[in-house]
């Protein structure tokens, strides 16, 4: 008779003291490293080869790169696929100032990666807040890009959700709902901000695994960090809408419209501003469609990659 | 911009894969659907359990396997597109390994693997029977009813009981009442692991595809007694492990 383990550990592949408690991975990355501005270190992990690359953006450090584990093994059969975590989660360090946590600052963080990994040329995408780094990458090194991918991106441009406008700097007389997104309710009681916020992420039914790896890895952070990246500054309306008209790449935005936590408004206007981007939009789809609905968002991205590289004659 | 919807959650479930041959055999009368998927000089026969769900119950294992072997499923009498025969004997376990039989013999296979889960009665009686066409058993799990008697709890069956609690709603006069209520406690008995709440909803609708009348006709025979006796007492049931969503594949790690 053999005895089939219920769940076996993975063997610690790395020395990093993260993966050694975390779940076991469909794929190892090959290379891992780190970039480090103005003494601010940022984790980066490159899984295969093949070109074009394809670069999964860090997103709101409320997560980190794990978020990107049903693209990973997927791509990295026939790309080479680079991730990292952002400042304020995953391996990367935890700055105290929120100067570090600004848009600006995770843009540069993304092309010190790209350098450190000999990317010369991606396919971005990016998962929400992670638009924003994403744009400005885009526009102010377009030689860099090749593509560009949103998946549910929050930017100010469309209608924000109704009803979500607690104050988050006030004191409130209650946690209801969007009242969690308040600074105080984060340091009264930071898993249960988590576990709303992701129940919000994820209101596709089945979606229970989703929302406990997401509040895990949020609370790979802490409230402190959360807080400092809302304080630093994202990028205003004026400023997206210039870097959106500036984007020539092929661009593909994928929303949900029954997101949640953005509202299904956001992406529909970035695709309406940036030139000739697509749009597609997955009916009862929530804000982190990679995550929930991965086969779907993989095989768009397949076909994007591909179609891309078909309009340049194959030297994407 | 160029805009387009796409509906990740039709109506209707997709398939991985969609069988090559689909048909019925009939017998005394009893239609019973078959579906075969792949080719190959090896078959794999995915045996209906009990008529509580139908041949969707191996939607995870029919893709992967169809890639190398030929694989057969069919919907058990009282449930899926076979015929709800109104005569209790009609659903005794020997009627479906002959319906097995039956079709094995329509799509020319002289010898095939026998999968079954949870009810392994008619899996057994076929390999008994009939050893020359049975190249193997793989028997997944036990019979709930077992893990009931395991954990101290054994209501009668038929008598009226006045609580619906828990197992309690193992019982002709719930069922009667609320098909669907036991349907939904029993597999989420089954499936008691965290995030199942897929497969917990499969198997809901699986089971709203008979009714309590048509699964109690079957009470009447003698083999469901034989059934309860062919599982060991007190093992447990892990039946889930066949067909689990695949958002939370479980791949057993050799150590």
């Amino acid at each position: 008779m053999v005895m089939v383990p219920q769940a076996d550990p993975a063997d610690p592949p790395h020395d990093a003291q993260r993966l050694v408690r975390e779940q076991s991975r469909a794929r190892y990355p090959d290379r891992t490293g780190f970039i480090e501005r103005d003494g601010v270190r940022a984790f980066y992990e490159v899984y295969g080869e093949g070109q074009p690359a394809i670069l999964f953006a860090s997103t709101w450090s409320i997560v980190h790169s794990r978020i990107w584990k049903a693209q990973i093994p997927y791509f990295a059969r026939r790309h080479q696929v680079v991730t990292f975590d952002p400042r304020g989660n995953g391996s990367s360090d935890r700055p105290t100032g929120a100067g570090a946590y600004a848009e600006r600052e995770m843009a540069a963080d993304l092309l010190a990666v790209m350098d450190a990994t000999n990317t010369d040329r991606a396919v971005i995408v990016s998962l929400s807040l992670g638009a924003q780094r994403a744009l400005i990458v885009a526009t102010e090194h377009p030689e860099r890009v090749a593509g560009l991918v949103f998946l549910g991106p929050a930017v100010p441009l469309g209608e924000g959700l109704p009803g979500r406008d607690a104050p988050f700097d006030e004191r409130l007389e209650t946690d209801e709902g969007w009242a969690k997104y308040n600074r105080h309710f984060w340091r009264r009681d930071h898993r249960a901000f988590l576990e709303f916020f992701f129940a919000q992420c994820f209101t596709e039914p089945h979606s229970t695994k989703q929302i406990e790896d997401a509040v895990g890895w949020g609370l790979d952070s802490d409230p402190e960090t959360l807080i400092l990246t809302e304080d630093a500054r994202a990028l205003d309306e004026d400023a997206v809408r210039g870097l959106c008209g500036a984007i020539r790449c092929p661009t593909l935005v994928i929303q949900g419209d029954a997101d949640a936590v953005t509202g299904p408004s956001r992406g529909i206007a970035l695709a309406d501003a940036i030139p000739n981007a697509r749009l597609v939009t997955i009916a009862g789809g929530g804000h982190i469609s990679n995550a929930r609905d991965p086969v779907l968002v993989n095989l768009l991205i397949r076909d994007f990659v591909e179609d891309a590289i078909d309009q340049h004659g194959g030297s994407l | 911009m160029i805009a387009e919807l796409i509906v990740a959650d039709p109506r209707e479930q997709t398939r991985a894969r969609y069988p090559d041959v689909s048909g019925f055999v009939e017998r005394d009368g009893v239609r019973v659907f078959y579906e075969v998927y792949g080719e190959g000089d090896r078959t794999v026969l995915l045996m209906p359990t009990w008529q509580i769900i139908h041949s969707r119950m191996w939607k995870a294992q029919i893709a992967d396997m169809a890639r190398r072997v030929r694989v057969i499923t069919f919907d058990p009498r009282g449930n899926g597109r076979s015929d709800r025969p109104r005569d209790g004997a009609a659903y005794d376990r020997r009627e479906f390994a002959d319906d097995a039989l039956a079709i094995m013999d329509r799509c020319g296979v002289d010898r095939t693997v026998v999968v079954s889960w949870c009810d392994e009665g008619q899996a057994l009686i076929l390999a008994g029977a009939h050893p020359e066409r049975v190249a193997g058993l793989v028997l997944i799990s036990g019979y709930p009813r077992a893990a009931a008697a395991a954990r101290g709890v054994d209501y009668p069956f038929d008598e009226p009981l006045d609580t619906d609690e828990g197992w309690a709603k193992s019982n002709r006069y719930y069922w009667l009442r609320d098909w669907g209520g036991f349907v939904e406690f029993y597999f989420s008995q089954i499936f008691n692991e965290p995030h199942s709440t897929k497969p917990i909803e499969d198997a809901l609708a699986w089971g709203l595809e008979t009714d309590a009348e048509t699964i109690l006709l079957e009470n009447s025979t003698v083999l469901v007694t034989a059934r309860r006796h062919a599982t060991p007492s007190g093992s447990t049931c892990c039946c889930e492990t066949s067909w689990r969503s695949p958002w939370a594949p479980r791949h057993p790690t050799r150590r």
